[in-house]
């Protein structure tokens, strides 16, 4: 700077000083814009890199998320869903087994609707081997539930001695309807019952289905088996019960109109078995019962 | 900030050289020297000038340039602002149009699979509804047509039907007198209405004109008592066999036995044969589908526990006239 200022300098050379500084200043600047601008562009990328990694890292981690938590809703089926289709299909194939297993109980009965037959049968059937027992009833043994049964329904009406139809011959015809519907109904409950009690029956079958949840352990086994499942587990444990609850009470339904019949025909029953009016019945001896002594 | 404080030193810079060259003077008396002097001080004068002229032709130069240089950067730094302003915003939108489409999507597959028909609706929704409906109105039905067929009977109180018919009715077919027609829905409707009428005995017997009037009085008190202890029974007899029956009292309807909407229920959901595929259904169910098939399911329990407690109650009132046949004697 002082030789540049100097009194000897010449013209060209006191010139020279400020213009190379300003060449510098300038280039100086320029070298500032030129960063300034590099720098821009430094920032932008960086900025527009560092938002793609971050767009690209929620977006990553959001579907990572979504695919775990499906597996986890979808992976959580509840507690021995396989179990609990097992038991509910033996169910059904239980109860719809059951009217073939009350025929077989039932149509060796002695005493059967409509029919007549010799009642010596009936009393060596009484008579021989174990004793005949209500308990056989829910044995699930369907030869002593027989025996049970053809002992407590009765002997066979044996065949009329003649088959003209006069009127005691009718009365007592009349009489055998209304008996067989009430022996033919205590057969058939019975029978009825004895055929759920069988070993594979519903009564085992429910048994086995209602307490898929609770176990023996008062449901120690379903509270672990959920323990680590999503809601949709335990949802579908509900929605499973709740289907086995509604299939019990349609079969309680069903089961509940034996209770019903037998009611009614025992009602019957007493009220016939209690009628003593009598029809005059003019040109006639006898006077014509108003209803029928049955039992 | 290092900009302004970078100008401020180049104009200091500039301002400082001006000052010695004005500083010159002199106090000689020699007319040469004093002419050479003058001579040269007119030059030097000239020169001075000229360069004073020079130095601020270069300062303004100077100025300008570095002027214009910091216009430029001046521009850049706005370029720069503005592009990073630009690109800072464009990037946020891109990243917020990202997420949201993301966002978007989810929210899009979720609501498909909470809400959609196969997944979020409960398991085969429309042949579920079919089922229930077909069982609540099935089963609505019995109370009604128990009514109609126990108002048939040639036993229901008030009926008037000579002895000899219904004798000859329960006489045409002995062997239609098993119980068992009861519990199976693919016996013949007739044949339930044979058993329940063979079970409830002969119709009691009305006072003719020819009688007289006390006998004629004690045998309609006697018929009338029987009618009403049988009735109960007979109401229950009926609705069993209606719940059996395919009647629909829907014109144009066909509908099946209550009995056999119990088995489609007790199929569906009871381990039948369409347990399995049902059972497996679950599986693809949303959470909202999940509950849709348990309050679906909750609704139909519900709706036959309305049977069950129906059905008790005509069970309680046929004991409660067992108990009054029982009390009362002979009729």
């Amino acid at each position: 700077m002082r030789a540049v200022w100097s009194t000897r300098g010449k013209r060209c050379g006191f010139a020279t000083g400020p213009i190379a500084e300003r060449a510098r200043l300038l280039s100086a600047v320029k070298v500032l814009t030129a960063q300034s601008a590099a720098g821009s562009d430094q920032v932008s990328n960086g900025f527009r890199a560092s938002s793609e990694a971050l767009a690209t890292t929620v977006v990553t981690q959001d579907q990572r998320q979504a695919v775990a938590l499906a597996a986890h809703r979808y992976g959580s089926i509840g507690y021995d869903p396989c179990g609990s289709n097992t038991k509910a299909q033996g169910f059904y194939s239980a109860m719809t087994g059951s009217a073939a297993a009350r025929r077989e109980i039932v149509s060796p009965v002695r005493a059967q609707p409509g029919r007549y037959a010799d009642p010596k049968d009936w009393v060596n059937d009484v008579r021989s081997g174990a004793a005949p027992d209500g308990d056989a009833l829910y044995s699930g043994d369907a030869k002593a539930a027989t025996k049970f049964i053809n002992t407590v329904v009765g002997p066979p009406d044996p065949q009329p001695l003649t088959t003209t139809a006069t009127s005691t011959n009718d009365l007592d015809r009349l009489e055998k309807t209304g008996r067989d519907t009430y022996r033919s109904m205590t057969a058939v409950v019975l029978a009825d019952i004895a055929a759920d009690y069988r070993a594979d029956g519903p009564i085992a079958k429910t048994r086995a289905l209602s307490s898929h949840w609770q176990g023996t352990d008062g449901g120690a086994a379903w509270a672990v088996g959920v323990a680590g499942q999503h809601d949709r587990g335990i949802i579908q444990d509900a929605v499973r019960m709740e289907a086995a609850n509604l299939a019990l009470i349609a079969h309680q339904i069903k089961r509940g109109i034996r209770t019903e019949a037998t009611a009614a025909a025992l009602l019957l029953a007493m009220v016939n078995a209690r009628i003593t009016n009598v029809v005059p019945n003019p040109g006639r001896a006898q006077a014509t019962p108003a209803s029928l002594q049955t039992p | 900030m290092t900009k302004p404080v970078l100008l401020a030193a180049v104009v200091v810079a500039l301002a400082l050289p001006a000052a010695p060259a004005l500083a010159q003077s002199c106090f000689v008396a020699d007319p040469i020297w004093v002419s050479g002097h003058n001579t040269a001080t007119a030059t030097l004068s000239t020169r001075v000038a000229t360069m004073g002229t020079n130095v601020a032709t270069q300062r303004s130069l100077t100025l300008e340039m570095l002027l214009s240089a910091m216009k430029v950067q001046v521009a850049q730094t706005s370029t720069n602002g503005e592009r990073e302003v630009n690109l800072t915003s464009n990037t946020q939108q891109a990243v917020a149009a990202t997420l949201s489409q993301v966002a978007q999507r989810q929210a899009l597959v979720d609501a498909r699979e909470q809400y959609g028909i196969d997944t979020g609706q409960g398991v085969n929704a429309c042949a579920s509804v079919d089922l229930m409906n077909s069982t609540s109105r099935a089963m609505g039905n019995v109370a009604m047509t128990g009514r109609e067929g126990y108002r048939n009977l040639d036993v229901a109180p008030g009926k008037n039907v000579p002895p000899q018919e219904a004798s000859r009715n329960r006489l045409a077919d002995p062997t239609k007198t098993d119980s068992a027609v009861f519990f199976d829905p693919a016996a013949s409707d007739d044949d339930r209405k044979k058993v329940i009428e063979a079970m409830a005995g002969h119709p009691m017997p009305k006072p003719t004109t020819a009688m007289e009037g006390a006998d004629a009085d004690l045998m309609m008190l006697k018929a009338r008592r029987v009618e009403a202890l049988r009735s109960p029974a007979l109401i229950s007899l009926s609705a069993i066999r209606a719940m059996s029956s395919t009647d629909d009292h829907q014109i144009g309807t066909t509908a099946s036995s209550p009995l056999a909407r119990l088995d489609a229920l007790i199929g569906q959901y009871g381990g039948g044969p369409q347990y399995e595929a049902w059972s497996a259904g679950l599986a693809g169910q949303s959470e909202h589908g999940l509950l849709i098939e348990l309050t679906r399911m909750r609704s139909m329990s519900l709706a036959l526990r309305q049977q069950l407690i129906e059905q008790q109650a005509r069970t309680s009132a046929v004991f409660g006239t067992i108990l009054a046949t029982q009390a009362s004697g002979d009729l």
